[in-house]
């Protein structure tokens, strides 16, 4: 059954219009993300408080947020990687084939009932680096792929650790 | 022109303006939902309506979600000032 949600705003009908700034930003929860606010758009509020932005460039925007997520320091969370696997425009079942992960993990891990182990934490970064079509991360995707290779050619490495006087040890440079 | 709308910012490539307006959004639908929606393949649900009250034309779109779900998504096109509004959409 469909049917027209309650929440719309139609065109025309009166609003009154804010700019979010940084005292009251706009929370951009249609990203998917609870923790994502805009500065500088306009946003119309109805007389009962229905509230729709006006985003321009949205491509954009949530390609920096993508990109914000994949450099981020801290763990990925179950939003943050659904958020991650929607921008590759990927289904639940694809993208767990890309992972090797079964449909039931990737679920409990995007609804907050599992964490992502570390592993498959770098696994989604860089996934999302290799698989996006973000020209802006082109060169970061190029850097990965020249690191992964490099490390694929070079082989096992060999580290040479030496001790000095007053047993003070240092790694010594690989030679060539 | 409306994926340029949603790729680009206001002005670039013309002098003309173009903004995408969304709701908030529900059910589980995000914003890369609908942007998948209006990027892939879709169709008009029904011939698109003509408000000349407030100069707009209203196209319903028939389209899906990432997950392949059915998803319908109805945009107003103002022509007088060249933008576009995701005013609202359905899911079966």
């Amino acid at each position: 059954m469909e049917g027209l949600m309650e929440n719309t705003l139609m065109p025309g009908e009166a609003m009154s219009g804010h700019l979010a700034t940084e005292e009251q930003p706009f929370h951009f929860t249609d990203s998917g993300l609870e923790n994502v606010y805009l500065v500088g758009v306009r946003y119309f509020t109805a007389e009962d408080g229905r509230v729709v932005a006006e985003i321009p460039a949205v491509n954009r925007l949530m390609r920096l947020i993508a990109k914000e997520l994949v450099f981020s320091p801290s763990s990925l969370g179950g939003a943050e990687i659904r958020f991650l696997r929607k921008r590759l425009g990927m289904k639940t079942s694809d993208y767990c084939k890309v992972l090797r992960i079964d449909v039931a993990t990737l679920s409990r891990i995007e609804n907050d009932k599992q964490a992502a182990s570390n592993q498959l934490d770098s696994l989604i970064r860089m996934s999302y680096l290799l698989l996006c079509k973000d020209a802006a991360l082109e060169t970061q995707t190029e850097a990965l792929k020249e690191f992964i290779l490099a490390e694929v050619r070079r082989g096992p490495s060999k580290r040479v650790m030496k001790v000095s006087a007053g047993n003070e040890w240092s790694e010594v440079a690989e030679a060539a | 022109m409306l994926t340029e709308a949603l790729e680009e910012a206001p002005g670039w490539k013309s002098q003309e303006t173009f903004h995408a307006r969304f709701h908030h959004l529900e059910r589980g639908i995000s914003m890369d939902d609908v942007l998948h929606a209006l990027h892939g393949s879709w169709k008009f649900e029904r011939p698109p309506e003509f408000n000349e009250k407030q100069w707009q034309w209203k196209y319903r779109i028939g389209a899906q979600t990432i997950e392949e779900e059915p998803l319908t998504v109805l945009v107003a096109v103002d022509t007088a000032n060249r933008t576009f509004e995701v005013i609202t959409r359905w899911k079966a």
